[in-house]
């Protein structure tokens, strides 16, 4: 230790990076273990991005525990009859954080960018055709069809309000510097600084156009990469809160004291681990032989045993939170003679070695709990009906991700998070008109079915909900008897926190919304 | 023969030595730079030739990218230059002490780097300090009586330091000192909410320290105590040794002033050595304790392919494993003068 002190007395002139923030006692200390390449959640999607972009950013309206629209920006909308025009009516007394007000001009803008720039765009806004703005406080958005996510897409996560007076042309945002760093935001919480890497650090904005007396005066983001440390921080104290899905982590910590693991949220995200088939290669271009697969698989012990009994399993590609769910779907229960049926059926049957054929099984790569363990798993499982599978390990994501999205696979373990509205997150990976050679998690599976297509289309415009749920119903119909993707399980994200935590963001979006009533006791 | 031949033969003597020991060190630092240059040429091509492509990660989540935006981001970055190209681009940089933007963060990779570099030196510094002089005294004393209960502990320690994953050590010590016995921080540099250049800032670096300097610093016990142990049973055996305790000298003088400087010559040999191993050892602690160093950041540019930063680092830890070669050869040659004639340790 005197080794140690002196070494840090004699180096004290140097600024150590993860320095230093104040004395303040009313501070929100989030861990996290992703570092954000830009702050702004209009030209970059993912935890990452939003989980800071929602307190700097305000958006339109924010969703309630329902999914349900309330008041953000715009205190009051009106929808058109035929549903393709949509008025907003901004509040009047909403500022940047340079001081400049917000205006129907700055939403235009924002969308606009969104619509370009964002991962997501043009399922967000693709139907937009026009934005006008007739006075400061009034947005009118055409479109040409009935867009049933569009109050989704005004969500905090997806349509920040950014500043046109600070970035100009839209052609410049995507690598404006001011998305990193001098932050000229619109929500809750404004930049004090930003240490790439480690940590994020934000003031909460005086006399915000909405009520926030009890937030915490500041939030941090501390970025702790490894998880382990991440949750030791957390039950030691040493972080407030942070969000995982990793059962190991969710089981240990929900059993110490003066922690609490969260029992709902994130539903906006819809996470749904699952086996998705490369529907172009040998042996699992047949439908028969995805389901033989599904049938095979012991999702009672991926989920009860590896798992610890903290997720679901996953019954359809539409995640079990969704409004949109259908819990009538086939649940491809263990049945190995099924599954040995199927394959003979196919015209692979066992050899005089109990074989029927080898195939290649690639895995996202992460942690071994959720990753190589259910890969191994599912090669033990299918060895049981003569399908040998060779596992393919990749040492990073870009590795993976040229990999599948070069359809350089048979079949791949992926986790593909639903985004709230299927039109913004589910469609993308089946329409045949998404099939983009290099670009992930696009339809990677290669399917193609005009059916699914036109329903997709359809429910994306339906006239009512009912209509599209029906059209929803009908489109998971399909998909789980033909399984292009074989969903496992639905891995939901938790927070956890102190129990100091007081309203913790445990609505849809979590921690992606802004934080007006969170507060820290004591 | 007259009365000042000795002093000039000892002068000739010197120079000699001293041109000789020139020329060695000129030579040892003709090759540094040859190997800097080839080490450089051989980490771009290998990072280039591993698969994977960054443009989608630095596209972010997507499903709804266009392969239009990808080209773009790649035209962008220089990504479709063929890699001759972008070699040259790089050796042109490189000679401009430029070392490029980061893929993820858009920043200048040498100010991610000097950002990091003071936390890397500072718990590397201790951890190899602490581990030199502890392992080197551990060594020594366990030598003196070799069949003693301390001899035995120095065995055990460097077994177990050998045996023991630097990961599995690190989180051992943060469960016992930081959650069972609550005495130091689990992660980070400082505490989150510190006043910034004040001795208390001090003090709460150097609690945050300890941890991962002792997992870095047991490594190095271990290495250090049985190479000094080993070292310093065989001087104590020579005949020099003998010789000097026959003539009466005390204890002191012969275990530190004679054997200690001969019996520390392969632990200055190791030392040199370590300093390439050490950057894998720093990785891990860094990333289970979270200390904002070069070693976290290398590994998050890994994982998401940010080439800039990984050809960075690799850059700068090659540069130090360099530096710390020919400074562990000219320490040898002070040591040791008889080296610079002979040509240095092999």
């Amino acid at each position: 230790m005197a080794i140690a002190a002196a070494l840090t007395l004699t180096a004290s002139g140097c600024a150590a990076p993860s320095a230093l923030v104040g004395t303040s006692d009313d501070t929100f200390i989030f861990g996290t273990r992703s570092a954000p390449r830009v702050l702004n959640p209009a030209v970059q999607s993912g935890l990452a991005t939003a989980t800071p972009g929602t307190q700097l950013f305000a958006s339109p309206i924010r969703l309630n525990d329902k999914l349900e629209p309330e008041p953000y920006l715009a205190k009051s909308w009106k929808e058109s009859a035929d549903g393709k025009t949509m008025t907003l009516h901004l509040v009047e007394n909403a500022k940047f954080h340079d001081g400049q007000p917000i205006t129907s001009e700055d939403v235009a803008f924002s969308l606009g960018v969104v619509k370009k720039e964002h991962p997501f765009g043009a399922n967000l806004f693709g139907p937009v055709t026009k934005v006008e703005t007739p006075d400061e406080h009034t947005v009118v958005i055409k479109m040409s069809r009935r867009h049933p996510a569009l109050m989704m897409a005004m969500s905090p996560p997806f349509l920040p309000i950014i500043p046109k007076h600070v970035y100009g042309s839209d052609d410049t945002v995507a690598d404006h510097p001011q998305n990193a760093h001098d932050v000229v935001g619109s929500g809750p919480y404004r930049l004090s600084s930003n240490i790439e890497g480690k940590r994020i650090v934000l003031d909460k904005v005086d006399n915000f156009f909405l009520p926030n007396d009890d937030a915490p005066r500041q939030v941090l983001f501390e970025i702790i990469g490894d998880e382990n440390t991440l949750a030791l921080a957390t039950e030691k104290g040493e972080v407030d809160m942070m969000v995982t899905n990793t059962p190991s982590v969710l089981s240990r910590l929900g059993n110490v004291d003066d922690i609490t693991v969260a029992d709902k949220g994130y539903e906006g995200i819809g996470s749904i681990s699952w086996l998705g088939f490369n529907v172009k290669s040998t042996y699992v271009s047949d439908k028969r032989v995805r389901q033989a697969i599904a049938y095979a698989i012991d999702r009672d012990y991926l989920t009860n045993k590896l798992h610890r009994g903290q997720f679901e399993p996953a019954t359809s590609p539409i995640a079990s939170g969704s409004p949109y769910f259908d819990e009538s779907m086939p649940r491809y229960d263990r049945d190995l003679d099924k599954a040995a049926d199927l394959l003979d059926d196919a015209g692979y049957p066992l050899d005089k070695n109990d074989k029927r054929f080898t195939i290649q099984l690639d895995y996202l790569p992460g942690s071994a709990e959720m990753a190589s363990s259910v890969a191994e798993t599912i090669k033990a499982n299918l060895k049981e009906v003569g399908v040998i599978v060779r596992i393919r390990s990749s040492a990073d994501e870009p590795t993976w991700g040229s990999r599948v999205s070069n359809y350089d696979y048979d079949m791949t373990l992926d986790n593909v998070w639903n985004w709230g509205d299927p039109a913004v997150g589910v469609e993308r990976t089946y329409v045949c008109s998404n099939i983009k050679k290099g670009v992930l998690w696009a339809n990677m599976s290669q399917y193609c079915n005009k059916d699914v297509d036109r329903l997709f289309k359809k429910a994306a415009a339906a006239p009512d909900e009912k209509t599209r749920k029906d059209d929803y119903s009908k489109v998971q119909k399909i998909l789980t008897d033909e399984l292009p993707v074989l969903p496992l399980e639905n891995q939901t994200y938790r927070n956890i926190y102190s129990n100091a935590v007081k309203n913790p963001p445990n609505g849809p979006f979590g921690i992606m919304s802004p934080l007006l009533d969170t507060s820290i006791e004591g | 023969m007259s009365l000042t031949a000795p002093p000039k033969i000892k002068l000739k003597g010197r120079r000699s030595m001293a041109l000789a020991r020139g020329r060695s060190i000129a030579s040892r630092i003709a090759q540094a730079v040859l190997l800097l240059l080839a080490v450089i040429i051989f980490n771009f091509i290998l990072i280039h030739l591993a698969p994977g492509d960054p443009a989608t990660v630095i596209a972010g989540e997507s499903g709804g990218t266009t392969p239009e935006q990808l080209e773009s981001i790649r035209e962008a970055y220089g990504l479709n230059d063929p890699l001759i190209v972008q070699l040259w681009h790089y050796l042109v940089q490189i000679a401009h002490f430029d070392l490029g933007y980061s893929f993820y963060f858009g920043q200048d990779v040498t100010a991610l780097i000097g950002e990091r570099l003071y936390p890397t030196v500072l718990l590397a510094g201790t951890g190899m300090l602490a581990g030199l002089i502890i392992g080197t005294l551990l060594g020594v004393v366990a030598a003196i009586k070799p069949q003693g209960i301390l001899s035995y502990f120095v065995t055990v320690i460097a077994l177990v330091g050998f045996a023991a994953p630097v990961f599995w050590t690190s989180v051992l010590l943060l469960l016992a000192l930081s959650i069972a016995i609550p005495i130091f921080p689990i992660q980070g540099m400082n505490s989150i909410i510190v006043s910034p250049h004040t001795l208390p800032q001090m003090w709460d670096t150097t609690m945050h320290l300890v941890l991962p300097a002792t997992a870095l610093a047991l490594i190095y016990v271990a290495l250090y105590s049985r190479t000094a142990r080993t070292s310093m049973l065989e001087v104590l055996d020579s005949d020099y040794i003998r010789t000097a305790w026959a003539k009466g000298l005390g204890g002191k003088v012969v275990i530190f002033k004679h054997a200690l400087r001969n019996a520390v010559l392969p632990v200055v040999t190791l030392l040199g050595l370590h300093v390439g191993a050490l950057l894998s050892s720093v990785v891990l602690i860094e990333v289970v304790f979270n200390w904002p160093g070069l070693g976290s950041l290398l590994l998050e540019s890994i994982l998401r392919r940010d080439t800039p930063v990984i050809l960075g680092i690799l850059l700068a830890s090659s540069v130090l494993v360099i530096i710390a070669n020919l400074v562990t050869d000219v320490a040898y040659r002070i040591i040791d003068p008889r080296i610079a004639i002979s040509g240095g340790p092999q």
